[in-house]
């Protein structure tokens, strides 16, 4: 038979979705399940950005592809917290532009910008969302005086991180759900049960009863609940509705910022290996920004793999190396579709003429970036690129360069799920319930209509808590 | 039972272990990229590279199981070193997939776990 539970509401999912929607929905007076499939590991447990945190917090320990030409690479968070836990904690706001196109776009009702803003700031006072009081790590400082050298647009991105008085970058302690909005949830009653799976909802006619879940070790479980709130991720959220029937608009815009990677050999030593560059260039933001990457010795003979003939004798001088990435807002769309007998979705994604074009742009552009900060070579990560020394290689740079070569990877995926009352393009309405269902809500990334052009767990969280409030207004308890 | 566990358990594992055809086409490839790996570290990096190819999602598994399994059937036919030298060089899409895969899982393990190493894999190349 298994374990069952009975709740109010069973929310699936506990990052930057879930977390939030668990907080609010407790402390309104609802009965609230959390079901997480990953493990709790604490903040500290796990060095960021290594090999054992891949196997750990990530899911299919960060090897996880959007087939295409070219394929993409992306990772995700599995464990309590989800990505707030291993990414970077870079917070930055979706620009006003963006939610009037999300409004006018997909019909999204009660979507004022300033109660929006309002919402951001809730979040930002929560996560302790900052810039960094001290030192920023050298790999940052190339970042910035390279941008500054060109004239370029650039600035500190924050992120939800505390820091002693005057702290040094590397001395943040991050302040993601577990650290958060999962304590919140569970002082206010929540019980949060990880390392167990929702393999499908029972579903009768629009109304969902029952999920089925399935513990580490293999054994059943069963969830009975009055309401269900979907908070899986990009991928996962359409995974497990397509799994459960449901189908229409679900999975089929999928969204993400591709980025392409170069790295940058310096004179000096810049490398870090568990923090990353705070610096971003925004000169050409929204379609282009640069910023850095986790830089550990092993991530910088992953940037020179592609070119590894030409490029193999920079490893030894790894810590003078830093790794940089050119991310993009892109045209293209992908799609996630549940296969029958499978854990795991077959993701694909397709990059349009013009993402490839901006893509081979970034890239030359960030290289000009590296050389005006000062780097000795630069080494772009796609097969047959060419060592650039000064700027005349760009060009050369530029030539060879085809997206079908490069490494081209992602870490921001969203709108698998669209929010708005227009529901010839919109999965779910104006404030998350999935269109046709009737206690079937999606709390996360996939509700973003498109890729904000920016980080985008500030929009994720403060759509959730703006969703969260909105159904404690309007479900009876 | 679903299905990919079904196939997990008669086909992935066995064709994704040390032993097995991935396993060995691995073990080739880094012969050829870092010829001066010693052999405990060779050993340990083509472990890691089946461990993490068996995690990957179950539709790219299969992809990568019937890849290798495949190429255990031409290794049948063709000498193993140049089936290892195509597969190495090859930009074809998804079969060039395979040694791109075995390469960057092998190259972030070697030098996350032993920083000290030279391009070829010998250790001691770079004081930490």
């Amino acid at each position: 038979m298994g374990t069952h539970y009975d709740c109010d509401v069973l929310v699936i999912g506990s990052g930057a979705g879930g977390a939030p929607t668990a907080a609010i929905l407790a402390e309104a007076g609802f009965d609230v399940l959390v079901v997480e499939e990953g493990p709790w590991i604490e903040q500290g447990e796990v060095r960021p950005f290594s090999l054992e945190q891949m196997d750990r917090q990530y899911r299919n320990g960060g090897l996880t592809v959007a087939l295409g030409r070219p394929s993409i690479a992306y990772t995700e968070g599995r464990c309590a917290g989800g990505g707030t836990e291993v990414n970077s904690g870079l917070y930055r706001r979706p620009s006003e532009q963006t939610l009037d196109r999300w409004r006018a776009g997909w019909g999204i009702r009660d979507f004022d910008t300033e109660q929006f803003m309002t919402l951001c700031d809730e979040v930002e006072q929560a996560l302790s969302v900052q810039t960094v009081p001290g030192r920023h790590t050298p790999a940052s400082e190339r970042l910035r005086a390279g941008a500054a050298a060109l004239g370029w647009d650039h600035d500190e991105i924050p992120r939800w991180m505390s820091y002693p008085q005057d702290g040094d970058a590397t001395e943040g302690r991050r302040e993601s759900m577990t650290r958060t909005y999962l304590p919140r949830a569970r002082d206010a009653g929540a019980r949060i049960v990880p390392d167990t799976r929702v393999d499908r909802l029972v579903i009768d006619r629009g109304r969902a009863l029952r999920a089925e879940l399935t513990g580490a070790s293999g054994e059943p479980a069963t969830v009975d609940f009055g309401q269900v709130v979907v908070c899986a991720g990009a991928i996962h959220t359409p995974a497990l509705l397509q799994r459960s029937g449901l189908r229409g608009l679900i999975g089929r815009r999928l969204a993400v910022h591709p980025t392409v990677k170069l790295a940058a050999r310096f004179d000096d030593q810049v490398n870090v290996g568990d923090d990353v560059p705070v610096h971003q260039v925004k000169e050409f933001a929204p379609d282009l920004s640069f910023g850095g990457s986790a830089s550990q010795p092993g991530l910088v003979a992953l940037a020179l793999t592609d070119a590894w003939p030409t490029m193999r004798d920079a490893i030894t001088a790894w810590p003078e190396i830093a790794v940089y990435y050119a991310a993009i807002t892109s045209e293209g769309r992908g799609r996630v579709q549940a296969l029958p007998g499978f854990r795991d979705p077959l993701v694909t994604y397709r990059l349009t003429r013009r993402d490839r074009a901006v893509l081979a742009r970034g890239l030359a552009r960030l290289t000009q970036v590296m050389l005006a900060a000062g780097a000795r070579e630069v080494y772009p990560s796609f097969r047959h690129a060419p060592i650039v020394r000064t700027r005349g290689d760009v060009a050369d740079l530029s030539d060879r360069f085809r997206t079908e070569a490069a490494s081209v990877m992602t870490v921001h995926l969203c709108s698998t799920v669209p929010m708005g009352d227009d529901t010839t393009i919109a999965a779910a309405d104006s404030h998350g319930k999935v269109h046709g269902t009737a206690n079937v809500y999606v709390n996360d990334a996939s509700l973003l209509p498109d890729a904000p052009g920016v980080n985008p767990q500030a929009s994720v969280m403060a759509v959730a808590l703006r969703n969260a409030r909105r159904f404690a207004e309007a479900v009876e308890r | 039972m679903r299905f990919d566990a079904r196939y997990h358990a008669a086909f992935v594992r066995p064709a994704l272990d040390p032993d097995g055809p991935f396993g060995r086409f691995a073990e080739r490839l880094l012969l050829l990229e870092l010829p001066d790996l010693p052999a405990d570290r060779l050993a340990t990096t083509v472990e890691f590279v089946c461990r993490r190819a068996r995690q990957v999602p179950g539709p790219l598994r299969l992809g990568v199981t019937v890849l290798s399994g495949s190429t255990a059937v031409v290794e049948r036919l063709v000498d193993p070193d140049r089936v290892v030298a195509f597969l190495r060089s090859t930009e074809l899409p998804l079969v060039g997939e395979l040694a791109r895969l075995v390469r960057s899982l092998a190259f972030a393990f070697v030098w996350e776990t032993w920083p000290d190493s030279s391009p070829t894999g010998a250790p001691g190349a770079v004081d930490v």
